[in-house]
């Protein structure tokens, strides 16, 4: 097996982890909201066609796999769920525009929880009990 | 072979302190864990007192604390068994063995039961939601190289 080369300069966006995009999904495509997770390693190569992502959802509730955040955390215009169950893979190409929020290296474990709880039964798993 | 039979194989500088006086009384004391276990056998009909004692200076683990309860004759013989068959060094590691397998279990079937809650009780407009991006992540794979 050969290696890819490398893109032509510019083709791919260069996103990091813990960034929020816009990706264009679906046909037809409609835009939607991101989070990138894969290392940086990969999201900065230019001989890796695709990203893992985590996309967001405008309706909840939360779950063992669902986290809810607030506009004033994402920059997104209302209250949004990450959906550790959709984890998946994404060509770069698809990606769009990059709001300036980052989620911080703490939600960014949470969210690692919350993908490993997708497929993991022993996953680290305290729910909060309300009421 | 108990648990008793096993440490002082294991560990043969033990010390019997009340066994020699009180029959009933079985006394452990293993220098190299600084641990020291105390059973009472048939106290009760069915229950055996178990005292685990762990000094200031053990120096395995600092967060240890002192249990002093009872337990039926099969959870004695199910620890002496974890013991004996090499999966536990100790009566009280054997304890934090069984008690690590109960919480694992737990959690697996609180994981399961929330994730299928969560799914059977979405609102119709988050299943909707959930519908479409199955099928807009679904698709995607096709444009993927996996070779690559």
């Amino acid at each position: 097996m050969t290696a890819r080369p490398p893109a032509p300069s510019g083709t791919w966006p260069t996103p990091r982890r813990g960034e929020i995009w816009t990706a264009d999904l679906g046909e037809p495509p409609r835009r939607h909201w991101v989070l990138i997770v894969s290392l940086d390693a990969r999201n900065q190569s230019e001989r890796v066609a695709t990203v893992l992502i985590v996309p967001f959802s405008s309706a909840g509730p939360e779950g063992p796999t669902v986290l809810a955040l607030e506009p004033g955390e994402t920059g997104l215009p209302g209250t949004s769920y990450l959906k550790g169950h959709f984890v998946t893979t994404l060509p770069k190409a698809r990606l769009g525009e990059r709001p300036p929020r980052t989620l911080s290296g703490q939600r960014m474990r949470q969210v690692c929880e919350l993908v490993r709880r997708s497929f993991d039964p022993d996953a680290p798993y305290e729910p909060t009990r309300k009421g | 072979m108990s648990a008793y039979k096993a440490c002082n194989k294991r560990f043969p500088k033990w010390e019997s302190g009340l066994a020699g006086q009180f029959p009933g009384f079985v006394t452990l004391n293993v220098s190299y864990f600084v641990l020291r276990i105390i059973l009472l056998y048939r106290r009760q009909d069915s229950d055996t007192i178990l005292f685990l004692q762990v000094e200031p200076q053990m120096r395995t683990s600092t967060n240890r604390r002192k249990l002093s309860t009872t337990v039926s004759r099969e959870t004695q013989a199910y620890l002496e068994n974890l013991v004996t068959s090499g999966r536990a060094e100790s009566i009280a590691e054997a304890v934090d063995l069984a008690v690590a397998r109960a919480r694992r279990s737990e959690r697996r079937a609180r994981l399961e039961k929330d994730t299928a809650s969560y799914f059977a009780g979405l609102p119709a407009k988050a299943a909707a939601e959930e519908a479409h991006l199955e099928a807009s992540l679904g698709a995607l794979a096709d444009e993927v190289d996996f070779d690559s």
